[in-house]
This record gives structure tokens, sequence and C-alpha cells, in this order.
């Protein structure tokens, strides 16, 4: 009986390397990163959470009453508090108490670097147990090596800690259904990853499906579900995963968010409602807006398509190709291995086939869908290591390893350059398949969000402005401007304007989004000239501009053009 | 199957790596854009028009400041006869043929990835620009004999009910940011007590996924309104291009449009030569009437409803092509 592959002491140090490796990279990149929308409210609200972790230790403070819970917890309270609350002890200890991370973004950022890092290590165990180290190996830097992935594991936001958390579930899960042990960690990750973030929720009862075809297969080859050679049979283990999921996961859930321990059911009602009844942004796809479902259902696909490196596509596709093609004869496979590939594959898809449901409410963004992304990362091992075999069937087992990694790093290097080149600005990375970013432009797909690049014109508005311009910022919140002033990034006379304000500022950025495009003519109309004096553009196609009000700043009376 | 599979694994990286170099090669550098404007900054002549396509490649923008460029669609007709010449920019993305299409090449000159093209305008003139002249237009509302006058120019459009007395309107205008943004802040008329909507003037809007420069001719549900244009120059065709805005159109999370059809009825030299209904669809669409060097046009807008009339259009005389230059 062929079982998942044992992973050693020194394959997990190998891991721990890949992870701390990894963390320092992010971190030393912070900066080039931008903050967008989302993030410059968590950062806000890490800070009240973390001054209620603070005052815990204050004994005047009533810390568990309604009050000091609403103070602490009721920004934001859309989202569980989990990351929130590591951003703001991160900040709050390892910048301003110990001083052990120099920049206070960066600290801030520093547990989504962290879990990024262990996804990779996840990712090569994963590797090595569905098949060896060449696949972990292609894994883990595979999943390094997406551009948008990268952008979105510098974000003191959800998606990457929720794409971990997705991952530890998987992992634990099929550690789980051999051992006892384990289902209690199942239990606790899916707690953890219910307090990072909702679409986890969607996790369970994927792997309730891997379970169900488990057990069929294992009753179809054994005639029983209940009894194995240690005599324990595949049922036994997952209902023991699955009380563990449901005592343990809603506790870690419930106990993490004080938010919760007042008005639970209202609160609780109104977290679920606000997902579900999400609104619906504005998104370009394929040279069409969309303002409400139904949504195109190849979005998910052909955005994967464009937007993972193409050498990654196709040894993933491969790869895909080679499980599909084992799934078909699940029942002649060992248990250990079925729940693997399944898991790995169940996992894959169904991240991707949720946002691709026509009436879930458009979010627009890859990043929706980045928890299928690790597995996609296994799968182009997989293919890989597929390629090697049909390549050498005949060679040494050593030589048909070391031509493997040769070839992965060949296979790989445009994918880290792709990481290098586009990484700090991930959601305007497209692929050679479409032509990149002018011919994802051309096209009409979506290349910004939610103002994260904002980053690219600092030094202009540094170098060009006076002492105390007004500026409008367009899709950057006041919280994300006063990050970058904090943060010596922006000098800090600058003022901000505020929403639809256009016409009452000197300067103006415009961030590039086709549903925006009235709010960069507005800026045309203000300033009565429609050609911008800056801007930051990728491969000729824009994604910042920069507009100058002619003869106009504080302190001097400008004519209205209107009146000229 | 071995033979095959050897071809594969490099056939692969080639293509994957193919592929970027190919769409990289293609792309120019801002300094290939800098050198092309300032070519044309040296031979710039009255009359001459600036433009680039494919429109999203649109750093070359970054130069164009003073000279006389304009936005061109990457789709539907080329429409090149407000000006003589026209510099045109293109990068190797571009549907060229399309934008050549019955005019001459002077002259073509390449900067790295940029091409620009200097190219003599054929076919028809336009003798005869609203946009241009709207300054001095007559914007007008209600019945002829009882027409209330749009008098107050703000530099870029008529106005007909002020909510402050033009001094105080001019003195509002002409203050600074901060003040401005000050009254902004404090809801206190940060716009002068002009009315943003209900207007006539020269403006910019998205219509077709495209800015277009064009008049705002927003109607009034209660009464018509009215623009009175004299014209100097001779023509034989009035051309009218005309759309809604897309955000009231398509661009919204409604289940339908609230805009509703307007009627545009078009004089010349008083007399009715057509009326349209035009109803509310998204798209920047073509109207031509036949005229014979009319001396005054007039266009008089009409609807049941105001809201969500986000209306622009851009009528010109058109006469046949001179030999100039």
């Amino acid at each position: 009986m062929i079982e998942w592959n044992a992973v050693t002491r020194r394959d997990h140090l190998v891991g721990l390397s890949l992870c701390i490796l990894w963390t320092g990279i992010l971190m030393s990149n912070s900066d080039s990163v931008g903050i967008p929308r989302d993030e410059s409210f968590y950062l806000y609200a890490a800070d009240r959470t973390a001054d209620w972790y603070e005052r815990l230790a204050d004994p005047a403070v009533r810390s568990f009453s309604k009050k000091e819970i609403d103070r602490g917890f009721k920004y934001n309270h859309e989202h569980p508090v989990l990351m929130k609350t590591l951003f703001g002890l991160s900040h709050r200890f390892l910048h301003e108490r110990f001083g052990w991370i120099k920049q206070g973004l960066t600290a801030y950022r520093f547990p989504t670097m962290l879990m990024a890092g262990l996804s990779l290590w996840l990712a090569w165990l994963l590797g090595i147990m569905v098949r060896n180290r060449l696949v972990g190996f292609v894994a883990a830097l595979a999943l390094a090596f997406m551009p948008r992935v990268f952008f979105h594991s510098h974000l003191a936001c959800f998606d990457e800690p929720v794409t971990f958390m997705w991952l530890a579930g998987v992992y634990t899960f099929i550690r789980a259904s051999r051992s006892r042990a384990w289902a209690i960690a199942a239990g606790v990750t899916l707690g953890f990853g219910l307090a990072t973030k909702l679409n986890i929720f969607f996790l369970p009862f994927t792997l309730l499906c891997v379970a169900i075809v488990d057990v069929y297969c294992f009753r179809a080859q054994t005639g029983r579900a209940t009894v194995d050679g240690e005599g324990r049979g595949p049922l036994t283990y997952y209902v023991w995963i699955a009380i563990s999921m449901v005592v343990l996961g809603l506790l870690v859930f419930f106990i993490h968010w004080p938010w919760l321990y007042y008005e639970t059911i209202p609160r609780l009602r109104f977290y679920v409602g606000f997902h579900a009844r999400h609104v619906h942004y504005p998104v370009d796809y394929l040279g069409h807006l969309f303002y409400k479902p139904p949504f195109p259902v190849h979005f998910p696909f052909l955005m994967t398509l464009f937007t993972v490196p193409a050498g990654t596509i196709i040894l993933g596709v491969i790869g895909i190709g080679v499980l599909v093609q084992r799934a078909i004869k699940i029942t002649d496979m060992s248990r250990a291995r079925r729940v693997l590939e399944l898991a790995i594959l169940a996992n894959l898809i169904v991240p991707v086939i949720v946002i691709a449901l026509p009436n879930t409410p458009i979010f627009g963004g890859t990043k929706h869908w980045m928890p299928a992304m690790p597995f996609f990362a296994i799968c182009a091992g997989i293919g890989l290591a597929h390629l090697v075999d049909r390549l050498m069937p005949d060679f040494k087992a050593l030589t048909r390893n070391r031509i493997g990694y040769l070839l992965a790093v060949i296979m790989l290097t445009p994918a880290a350059w792709a990481t290098a080149r586009y990484g700090d600005h991930g959601p305007a990375y497209f692929n050679g398949l479409v032509g990149g970013p002018p011919g994802a432009a051309a096209l009409g797909l979506p290349r910004n969000f939610w103002g994260y690049s904002t980053v690219s014109i600092l030094p202009t508005i540094n170098a060009e402005t006076g002492k105390k311009p007004y500026v409008f910022w367009h899709k950057a919140t006041q919280g994300s401007i006063d990050a970058y002033k904090a943060n010596g990034l922006l000098k800090t006379g600058v003022r901000y304007t505020g929403d639809w304000t256009a016409e009452f500022s000197d300067w103006a950025v415009y961030h590039d989004q086709m549903e925006k495009l009235p709010e960069e003519v507005d800026i045309w109309r203000a300033y009565g000239r429609d050609w911008p004096v800056d801007g930051y553009f990728i491969d000729g196609v824009q994604l910042m501009s920069v507009y100058r009000k002619e003869g106009s700043s504080y302190g001097k009376k400008p004519v209205d053009e209107a009146l000229q | 199957m071995r033979v095959s599979a050897w071809l594969l694994a490099p056939a692969l990286f080639l293509i994957s790596v193919g592929l970027v170099v190919r769409y990289r090669s293609q792309v120019p550098s801002r300094t290939d854009w800098a050198d092309a404007v300032s070519d044309i900054r040296s031979e710039f002549a009255s009359g001459d028009g600036v433009t680039w396509s494919p429109y999203y490649m649109g750093e070359g923008r970054l130069f164009f400041d003073d000279l006389n460029a304009f936005h061109l669609a990457d789709d539907g007709p080329v429409d090149f006869a407000r000006y003589q010449r026209v510099w045109l920019l293109t990068t190797p993305q571009a549907e060229v043929g399309r934008l050549l299409d019955g005019h001459t090449t002077l002259k073509q000159i390449q900067h790295g990835q940029v091409t620009l093209r200097l190219l003599k305008v054929g076919g028809k003139q336009v003798t005869g620009d609203l946009y241009a002249d709207l300054g001095s237009v007559q914007v007008t509302k209600g019945p002829v004999d009882r027409a209330k006058d749009c008098s107050f120019w703000s530099g870029r459009g008529w106005y007909c009910d002020l909510k402050m007395s033009r001094k105080n309107t001019e003195n509002c205008l002409s203050e600074s940011t901060a003040k401005r943004l000050a009254r902004h802040r404090r809801r206190r008329d940060p716009r002068c007590g002009l009315n943003r909507w209900m207007n006539v003037s020269r403006d910019i809007r998205v219509i077709g996924r495209t800015p277009r420069r064009c008049v705002w001719f927003h109607p009034d549900q209660r009464r018509s309104t009215r623009i009175n244009w004299s014209l100097t120059g001779s023509g034989n065709e009035l051309s009218i291009k005309y759309g809604f805005t897309d955000m009231v159109i398509a661009n919204h999370a409604r289940p339908k449009t609230r805009t509703q059809p307007l009627t545009l009825t078009v004089l010349a030299d008083g007399r009715e030569i057509a009326t349209k209904r035009i109803e509310p669809t998204q798209g920047w669409f073509s109207w031509s009437l036949p005229v014979e060097n009319p001396k005054d046009v007039s266009f008089v807008l009409d609807t049941k409803s105001h809201v969500d009339a986000h209306f622009c259009f851009d009528p010109v005389l058109l006469d046949e092509g001179r030999e100039t230059r």
C-alpha cells in the first residue's frame, strides 16, 4: 500500500529556512508596496484592538464590560479580529515597545508576512507528502513567485492570512485523517481560520466532500467503513475531525472575538448578513463594466489563466491533469494518497467555484480565490515531476532528480523575474499569455483597485508640491495618507482634501480604474487641462496620474480657471 | 513519446519566455514619448491637432501640456475634421489602418516604439464649432417670446439661476483653494451658487467608455432649453455627435436607467430643419443634416424628466476640405 511520503526533521528545517527567508524578503520590501483602502481601515482597527489588550493589564479598567469591548472592537466589526489583533500587537510591541521592527508599517504587516512564509513551508511539506522534495521545491517557489500573491503577502489585510489558514486547515485535515491528535489541531486551525476571514467558511464543506468520497472508496475496497489495519476506519477519524471542527472551531472563533460577548446573536447575524449581502464592486471585465450580477462564470478561471506566470500555469495544468487522471481510478488508490490528492484537487477548485457562481457578490479581485493558489502551486510541482518522469524514465533517480531541479529553476525563473518586476503592483500584473499589462488593457481587464498604487507617486508629491499643498488623493484614504506620513514616505505638510474634492484642490492624483474614469474627467474639468504632469505606468499603461492646477497653491489667490 | 517530451519542456519554457519578450519589446519608454512630442513641438503649427493610439498606451500625455491634443477612441469612426493636420503618435498595438484611412501621411518618424506621423487631414473640414464658440452663443430657457436668458458666463458655461448676486458669485469663484475647500467642508455653497447640472457648458464626459469633449446640454423638464448659435463660416453639413454619459445609462447598480428620452430640435436661420427623439442608450452617436451656409443655428432640447439627463453633444458645421500648406 502506497502511503504519503514521510516528512523528516531536515525537511522541516528546510521549510523553516524558506519561511524565514521569505518573511525577511517581504519585510525588506514593505515600503515599496502601497496601502490600499481596506488596509488603512484595518490599521486603525488594529490600534483600537491593541489598546484593548493593553488595558487588560490596567486593574482600573473593566475590560470585559460592554463599553470597553465596544470601544475596542466596534470599529470595523464586519470582520473578525484575529489578524487585526496580531497587526496591532505586532506594531505595539515589536515596533513601539521593543523597537525590533524599525518601520511602523512593516510591524503592522509582519503577521501577514510571517503567514506568507509559513505558507511556503506548508506547500513544501505537502509537495513532499504527495510525491517528493522536487514537488515540494516547485510548490514553494511557484507560490512565492506569483506576483499577485506576493503583493498581498505584504498587506495588513486578511487575504494572505486566510490563504495560509486554508492551507493549514487542509494540512491538519490530511494529518487528522490518520491521527486523533491531529483532529484537535484541525479544529483549532479551522477556528483560527474563521477568526481570520469569512471565506474559510467553505473549507469544512470542501473537506466534508473529500471525507465522503474517501469513506465511499474505503467501503468499495473493503466492504466496511469503520475498520482498517490499525483498527480504525476512515469514518472514525472523520467523526473526530467533525466534532473537533464544530466544537473547537466555533469555540476559538467565539473566544477570539470579544465583540460577540454581548448581543451575540444580533452581532453574528449582522456579520453573516454583511457578507452574504455584500455590495457589488464595479468590475471592468472584457470591456464591460459590471455593476450587478449575474457576473460571468468564467471570470476567476480566465483571470487565473492570465494572472499566474505562464510557466506556472503550464506546469499547474499538467499537474491537474495528472491528479484528475489518477482520481478517475480513485478506488485503486491507498487511503492516505487518496485523501491527500483529493484534498489538493478539491481545495484548488472550491475557492474558484465560489467566486464563479453567478450570484456571488461581485468582488472583482483575484485575491478572493487566493486560497486556491497554494494548491495550484503544488499541482505545478506535480506537473514538473511528471514531465521529468516522461523525459527520463530510464535515468537513475539521482540524475533525474538533479535534472528536475534544474528544469524547475529554468521554468520558474520567468516567474521570479515577473515577481521582482511587477510584485509591488501585483494587481496590475498580467502574464505573457494575454500580452502583459498592455494586452490586458486592450482586452478591458482591471489592473488597479482600492488605491494601493499611491505609493508610486509619493516622490513626485514630495518633490514638486509646496509646503502645504491641498491634494485630492482620489482612492487613497486619509488613513493611508497618514500612514505614509508616519512612515516617512510622505512629507507631513501635505493635506488631504477628501473624497470628491478635485475642484477644491491644487494637486490631484488619479488611480486608473475604468469605473473611476469619470473622476479623472472631473479633475480635467476642475483644472482646465486633460494632461497629467506625472504618473506611474506599467509597461506603458497608466496606473496613476498626477495633475497640478496651474497658477494656484496655498497662499496665492487663484483666479478660477473659469474666470480667466 | 520520449522525444516529444524532450521537446515539450524547452518548448514550454521558450513559449513562456517568448510571450513576455514579445510584449515587452513593444512597450515604448518614457523617453520615446518625450522625444516624439519634442519633435511635434519643433514643427507645431496653428490648426494642428495631436493625438495618440491606442488610448490605453497613454504615457505620452505627460508631455502634451499646452499642445492642442485630443482624445481618440479605440473604436468607432475616426474624426480629424477639426484639424488641418494631425500629429499621430502610435505604438505597435495600434490599428494604424483605421487611423490613416482618408488622410495623407506627410511625414513619419520612429522614436523607439513610438511612431510619429504627420497627417494631412482629408475629407470635410470644420468651419463652425459650437464647442469653440460657446462663449458667444445665447442660451435661454422657456418659450421664445418669454424666454429667460442664461446670462452668467462662468468661463466654461452658461448658467440661468444664480443663488448669489452676480458679483458675489464672481468673487466666490475667485477665492483661494483653501477657502473653496472650507466652503465645501462646511457645506457653504462650494460651487458658488452655480448649479452643477443645470447649465450649458464646455465639458468632457465619459461616453462609450471614452472621454468626449462636448457641450454639456442639460434639459429642463419645466421648459425648453435653447442654444442660439451665430455662424460666420460656410458649410453644407451640420454634423452632431451626441450621447448620454455612461454613468447614467449603464454604469450603475439600478435595475434600469432613470434617464428619459429627449427631443432635440434643430433650426437653421429660424426654420426647423429636423427633430430627433434621443433614446437613453449607451454610446456616442452621429447625426448629419444637410444645410446651406446657415448664419444662425438653434438647438432646442425638451424632456419629460430631467433626472439623470446627462446629455452632451458636439455640433459642428462642415464644408469641403480646403487645400492648405
